[in-house]
């Protein structure tokens, strides 16, 4: 039986056994991950180039405010004259360090706890397991507004609140992966022989569990662009006139019935990102599940 | 209080659809002049932005905005008109003499719980609010009280520590609205949200969030000059709705007649429709740059008089206000008494400014902290701002804050600018200046240290003649203006709007309504 | 069975002991207190300095903790700093508001996600399986403030069909009810469609590729019979389980979306508290929320138990 998956919230199946070559060409045949790879490339290259449109982004001219989509200016202008399609490209880097920065963080940070929750056992798994759960059901968005509004608005603050979520998540994942490899033979056979335990968790489980490990971070890694997204759109994110493309849609709504583009085009920017994100993250299942020996059941 | 159970739409209309049969019967039935039953004109339908926290005028925590409806349930000793002159309410009559205070009260007013309204009544409110236990928020501006001693049971009087010129227009207010003492004892600390005082209209429910409904108090004791029995409403639902889009488009159909107030963007799209008059009582959002004097650069004086200058106020109000806006050199407005208009209002120049700012020993990329709260059109000016100081050389920082942060960052002095709103005119300068302005003021958020200014204000304020008023607030408007320890902004025009086919408002002299002559129909 | 499901139910204990600290000492970390709302943004120091003596703030704070945990253990949520009505009272006030929410998109999900799923199934690999499986990817994407923004563009701003924000109580006007909760239920709905769909489609395809499924379509069974009776009959618990498993994901999306909508649910009562520095309020409403989802997550991991046989304890 296989389980789908979801974003948010089902822990991925595991890809036992090493992804390798044969999965990287699975990959490079699936429409999907070649289309995501097309969308993830073009953002990143977009935020590169970024900081060549800055002063168009923020060049405020209040007597060309709120233009509808022309000519002069592809997408239109915002409340201030600005070029929407120039801030757009502005929120790119937003988007990009929040992918990076924030799942990066959770995922180092995750990958340990629950490396070490998973191997170790007994009590500190017990205790770490119980403050994983209390965070988990935390409602996510108000777990990070609570972050945010305590430590300040402003990206760096957004970036923290976003790891904070995303953690316990990867920590669950990671630590379930490990509870299963624990058992197998070879494990206990590299202990019995004296391998450090550094070296088994770091140089033995680790690399068993990269592959649903990855599908799981493409999925969170949508989950962060949408909380950066969420918390920017109620003006907690990056602080103005930085552009974000949740602060871009939040701004846009004071003016839906005689701007639309406004929020239209940010916010399908980042429909685009994550729908890549989701892709990627189906088409590596996929090609992952069809080069390992069974399928497992997730419980 | 308990919240009685819903009520439903249909036995609103049933209820109003009553009222209106019985006025047609009056009507047929000739002049029944001064009858206090049955004059009824259907429902009003109030859209509200600012739901109170607590009815209990005493604990009421908005500046002025809580007072349209407080105005409902309450009434005090004495009333403010729009003018500025006192005239009668629960008293008939007062006399000053020196540091007393002695009113005559009107005879036969009762509660809305009918409890009779009496001296008794009246000395124990006023105490009520100076009692410290009460935790009232108007305590201090009945704090040069000393005494209040029942005479007989239609006078009362008051006794100042010194001469208080401003007291009888505090009692006008908050500060002197007469609340039922049985009701409020009877509720302890849950009388904020069951008002029972003498006013024209009594509660029937308040579903926080939803609605509040009040209804006509039938045995209301003020008449209209034609004699006839007021209020005129039947009832009066006020809605609360926070988005002005919301607000703007209820209106537009009709689902709600009166509205407090709209930002410019909404309701300059109002200004064609025949059925919505915007009435502009002169109220004005007047907006604010606090100016940190306790940091580098602007604990200096030419930083900031160069600040006062790099700013495009008209280009700011074009933008921020849609054009709906005045200028004006203070907080006070062109129609206030103590306007002065030749205070000029700071000239805008660029060049100059950098220059200035350059003179002042303020370098180019100067780092700068402007916060702002978080709602519109407040980070759209603040983005203003910061491009107008950019091109006078210097580079802001943006910080858009909720509320709470927002005040606590301003009180704890990490900022170097601040913007804020304040609305004007308040129904004395004293409340206007003081709070932003004195030493001691709880919203000195410029952290002004001035013994001049501080002087200037207690004169405005102690002085009992207007004239002499005139010339103290000039002083300190003169003073802050030269020390630049705020700048002024623009003020936003707030008119009253509401359905054509309502009439007989009356208002405050800070703007907030009273409906006890409101009346819908032609 | 029973032990394990006695032992289940005090692991929540631990939990919600770490959520309620947490909690609290979070909410103790925001700047400023709950002083402006009650007193107004120019009350004086002194009047500040009363009010938190009165709000007990003046005490240590683990004082509060174990005063707070106390009364939680009398059943007493407290009150709230702001309006002093009891935190309870406030809950209940909210709460039918998020699960009419909840209850209305789940029922979307249902309704249209499970027969949507069915249908790409049966139809894999070809054009509506690739229709249904895009929009699933799209609901599965979009973000819950740009679906609302969408949704308000179109059905409020342009054809005037539905009003943007507001609400009224069912009790009070039915019909105006449901206009007012379409757009939000909608909005919540799409994620738990688009789970539902691809739930679905992937445990039918599965099933439909096992040998009894083979057997019966041999043995000459009509093939509608055949999904809908048969295949759909092992492929539900997954679904059930998955659906289920969003419920967490919903109450976080009903917090956005009662913000966009104005609706007098728990999200909005939970986030006004946050921004008033109403702490009582917020540790209340949080806490119940929290401990909603972990019944719900542990409702769905006994009958997930229960159905699945290969599982022992």
């Amino acid at each position: 039986m296989t389980l789908d998956l979801t974003p948010a919230e089902t822990p991925v199946p595991a890809a036992a056994g090493t992804p390798g070559r044969p999965v990287l060409r699975a990959l490079l045949r699936d429409r999907r991950a070649l289309f995501s790879g097309l969308v993830l490339v073009a953002t990143i290259v977009v935020a590169a180039v970024s900081p060549l449109l800055h002063a168009a982004a923020t060049a405020v001219a209040p007597d060309r405010r709120l233009r509808g989509p022309g000519a002069d200016h592809l997408l239109g202008t915002d409340e201030l004259g600005r070029d929407v399609l120039a801030r757009m490209v502005q929120g790119a880097w937003v988007t990009v360090q929040t992918a990076a920065v924030a799942v990066g963080l959770a995922l180092v940070i995750g990958t340990l706890i629950g490396l070490l929750a998973g191997y170790a056992g007994g009590w500190a798994d017990s205790l770490l397991m119980r403050v994983i759960d209390g965070l988990l059901a935390f409602p996510l968005l108000v777990l990070a507004l609570a972050v945010v509004a305590a430590l300040g608005p402003g990206l760096r603050n957004a970036l923290i609140a976003i790891a904070v979520i995303v953690t316990p998540r990867i920590a669950r994942v990671v630590r379930g992966e490990v509870l299963s490899l624990r058992t197998r033979e070879w494990v206990a056979a590299a202990r019995i022989v004296g391998v450090p335990r550094r070296t088994i968790l770091l140089r033995h489980l680790l690399p068993h569990l990269a592959g649903s490990l990855l599908v799981f971070t493409a999925l969170q890694a949508s989950t962060a662009i949408m909380a950066e997204a969420a918390l920017s759109f109620l003006g907690l994110g990056v602080q103005p006139p930085q552009p974000s493309w949740g602060a871009m849609v939040s701004a846009g709504t004071e003016h839906l019935d005689t701007t639309w583009a406004l929020s239209v085009f940010p916010g399908l920017a980042i429909l685009l990102v994550i729908v890549a994100f989701n892709l990627l993250a189906d088409a590596l299942r996929d090609a992952l599940d069809a080069h390992r020996p069974q399928l497992r059941a997730t419980a | 209080m308990s919240v009685p159970p819903g009520m439903s739409r249909r036995a609103i209309l049933g209820l109003t659809a009553s009222a209106l049969a019985a006025t047609a019967l009056t009507a047929c039935g000739g002049d029944s002049g001064g009858s206090s039953a049955g004059s009824g004109q259907g429902t009003l339908t109030i859209g509200f932005d600012n739901e109170p926290v607590s009815l209990d005028p005493a604990l009421s925590s908005a500046i002025s905005s809580d007072r349209n409806l407080l105005n409902l349930f309450y009434e005090g000793l004495v009333r403010q008109e729009k003018d500025g002159t006192i005239v009668p309410a629960l008293a008939e009559s007062w006399k000053v003499d020196g540091s007393a205070l002695t009113f005559t009260l009107r005879t036969g007013v009762t509660f809305h719980d009918g409890s009779p309204f009496d001296a008794d009544a009246a000395a124990w409110n006023l105490k009520r609010v100076i009692d410290p236990a009460t935790r009232s928020t108007k305590a201090g501006t009945l704090s040069t009280i000393a005494s209040v001693t029942v005479l007989d049971p239609r006078t009362v009087r008051i006794q100042t520590k010194s001469p208080d010129p401003l007291l009888l227009t505090q009692l006008s207010y908050e500060p002197g609205m007469m609340v039922s003492r049985k009701a409020a004892s009877a509720a302890g600390k849950d009388f904020g949200r069951g008002p029972v005082g003498t006013g024209p209209f009594v509660l029937e429910r308040w579903i926080a969030k939803s609605q509040l409904v009040a209804k006509r108090n039938p045995g209301y004791w003020r008449k209209d000059a034609a004699g006839q029995a007021l209020p005129r409403l039947d009832k009066v639902v006020v809605r609360f709705i926070t988005e002005p889009k919301t607000l703007r488009a209820e209106l537009s159909t009709g689902g709600v007649q009166l509205l407090r107030a709209l930002p410019p963007e909404e309701y300059t799209q109002l200004k064609d429709n025949a059925q919505v008059r915007l009435e502009d009582l002169g109220v004005r959002r007047s907006y604010y740059l606090a100016v940190n004097s306790t940091r580098a650069p602007f604990d200096k004086l030419a930083p900031r008089r160069a600040l006062a200058g790099a700013i495009d106020r008209d280009g700011v109000g074009q933008t921020a206000a849609s054009g709906e806006y005045d200028l004006t050199a203070t907080f006070a407005t062109k129609a206030d008494w103590f306007a002065d208009p030749t205070l000029p209002v700071p000239a805008f120049d660029a060049a100059k400014a950098g220059a200035a700012f350059a003179a002042a020993g303020v370098g180019a990329g100067t780092p700068l902290k402007l916060v702002v709260r978080n709602r519109p059109p407040d980070p759209t000016i603040a983005q203003l701002i910061q491009a107008n100081l950019r091109a006078a050389g210097l580079e802001v920082t943006i910080e858009a804050l909720q509320l709470e942060s927002y005040l606590d960052t301003l009180k704890k002095g990490d900022f170097d600018l601040g913007l804020g709103v304040i609305d004007v005119p308040r129904y004395d300068p004293s409340l206007t200046f003081d709070p932003y302005l004195s030493s001691t003021g709880p919203n000195n958020f410029s952290k002004i240290k001035d013994p001049e200014l501080d002087k200037v204000l207690a004169a405005g304020r102690a002085a009992p003649d207007r004239k002499v008023r005139t010339e103290a607030y000039t002083d300190v408007q003169r003073r802050v203006l030269d020390q630049s320890h705020l700048v002024f902004l623009h003020q936003a025009r707030s008119p009253v709007i509401h359905r054509s086919d309502l009439s007989g408002l009356a208002f405050d002299l800070d703007g907030q309504w009273r409906l006890h002559e409101a009346r819908l129909g032609r | 069975m029973l032990t394990y499901v006695i032992r289940r139910c005090l692991h929540l204990i631990p939990v919600l002991l770490v959520v309620s600290l947490a909690l609290f000492v979070l909410l103790r970390l925001l700047p400023g207190d709950p002083s402006t709302a009650i007193l107004g943004p120019e009350a004086t120091e002194a009047q500040r300095a009363t009010l938190r003596g009165d709000l007990g703030l003046d005490q240590p704070l683990w004082q509060q903790y174990v005063d707070w945990i106390a009364g939680l253990v009398r059943g007493d949520l407290g009150q709230s700093w702001l309006t002093r009505e009891p935190v309870g009272a406030a809950i209940a006030d909210r709460l039918p508001v998020t699960v009419e929410l909840g209850v209305t998109s789940l029922l979307l999900a249902t309704v249209i996600g499970i027969p949507a799923g069915i249908l790409a199934a049966v139809r894999a690999r070809r054009r509506t399986d690739s229709a249904v499986t895009g929009i699933a990817m799209l609901l599965l994407s979009v973000p819950h403030f740009y679906l609302a923004t969408l949704l308000v563009l179109l059905f409020a701003v342009t054809l005037r069909w539905l009003p943007a924000s507001g609400f009224v109580a069912f009790t009070e006007d039915p019909a105006g009810n449901l206009r007012f909760l379409i757009l939000p239920a909608v909005t919540v709905g799409s994620t738990i469609v688009a789970v539902a769909m691809r739930q679905t489609r992937a445990s039918l395809l599965a099933t439909l590729g096992e040998d009894y499924i083979r057997t019966a379509e041999a043995g000459g069974l009509a093939r509608r019979r055949i999904v809908l009776v048969h295949a759909m009959r092992n492929a539900l618990a997954p679904v059930t389980t998955v659906i289920a498993l969003q419920v967490g994901a919903l109450m976080s999306a009903t917090v956005i979306t009662e913000t966009i909508f104005t609706l007098p649910g728990m999200g909005t009562l939970i986030v006004n508290a946050i921004f008033s520095r109403d702490m009582p309020i917020v540790q209340g409403a949080v806490l119940v929320v929290v401990a909603f989802v972990l019944a719900v997550n542990l409702l769905t991991d006994l009958i997930y138990a229960w159905l699945d046989p290969r599982i022992t304890y």
